[in-house]
């Protein structure tokens, strides 16, 4: 008697955690917002080389949350050029490249940051031709994408997440 | 000097709702016709706002491409421009204008030098009062011209 009952239990218990656990899809173009957790500037960091931002906000698919805030965000430096002589300035490209759903899914995402610092390229040509030629050693500023700045990135395709009830 | 008045009323408030409107119609758009549609209007927007997404309005799962306070701010130039027909002369004007910017002001400020992140309501509200002190401040028609052509 015990038997079918203890059976009867765990079949309970199974089919319980079978409706604890539900898939969804995060639909394509999904808008994440992603924010740096530091400071990037054109001067610091080399193209190719890979930044981790964060997740500055939920995303949440038919109530269920799925991208949580604060997880990394891979990307990528896209472009970086340091500001030059005669006043030409620096600019970065930062590509966003994933993130990874609740349930360990990477989640791949399109998106960008840019900046691109004041050009002195008058000014430095002016007093260099005018007062003095060393002038034209002067350099613009450098692209810089502050901390805590953020920018919208788009999920690239359908993914699949299994989340909890 | 009165038709001026309302030509230059009404360029300013087709043009700063023109740009609210912009700025509502990229997530719209972009819901409706589907990715990359709306994206111009992003670029398009982007020199004039830093369009951070968890400081804008969104619809349909979509952030405005201006932020709040941009936005109110824009509407509140264009609604000035219709309703706001103060008697005073340019300089009290520029004086209350100052004074409404300023107010305005107080939100984004301690908000960069604080530990302190203001809501979309309160960005709204100050948004309005600063968009309608910069009217205040832009307009150039002294308002004794206008009285004296009545």
């Amino acid at each position: 008697m015990k038997k079918p009952v203890a059976f009867l239990v765990a079949l309970a218990l199974m089919s319980g955690l079978a409706h604890s656990q539900n898939t969804i899809k995060i639909p394509a173009t999904t808008v994440v917002v992603v924010k740096t957790q530091n400071s990037l500037a054109s001067d610091k960091l080399k193209e190719r080389q890979e930044v981790v931002l964060a997740v500055a906000a939920d995303v949440v698919v038919k109530s269920h949350l799925v991208i949580k805030s604060g997880t990394p965000v891979i990307a990528i430096v896209e472009s970086a050029e340091s500001a030059g002589m005669v006043g030409q300035a620096g600019k970065i490209t930062v590509a966003i490249q994933s993130t990874t759903a609740v349930d360990g899914t990477t989640v791949p995402l399109t998106g960008t940051f840019f900046s691109k610092g004041e050009s002195k390229t008058g000014e430095s040509v002016a007093v260099g031709a005018v007062l003095c030629p060393l002038a034209l050693l002067c350099k613009g500023e450098e692209g810089d994408i502050p901390a805590g700045a953020q920018s919208r990135a788009l999920t690239l395709g359908e993914v699949e997440v299994t989340v909890k009830d | 000097m009165r038709p001026l008045d309302h030509i230059l009323r009404l360029i300013i408030f087709t043009f700063y709702l023109g740009v609210v409107l912009l700025g509502l119609y990229a997530p719209l758009i972009q819901h409706f016709a589907g990715y990359p549609a709306g994206e111009n209007v992003y670029a398009l927007l982007s020199p004039i706002c830093h369009q951070y997404p968890t400081r804008s309005f969104w619809i349909f799962d979509r952030p405005w491409a201006l932020c709040a306070r941009c936005s109110s701010a824009y509407l509140g130039l264009a609604l000035a421009a219709l309703f706001v027909r103060p008697k005073y002369s340019y300089l009290c004007r520029a004086v209350l204008g100052i004074l409404l910017v300023a107010i305005a002001a107080i939100d984004p400020m301690l908000q960069l030098y604080l530990l302190y992140e203001s809501t979309n309501a309160a960005r709204l509200l100050t948004g309005l009062v600063g968009g309608i002190g910069a009217f205040l401040i832009i307009y150039p028609i002294p308002l004794r011209y206008m009285e004296a052509t009545k």
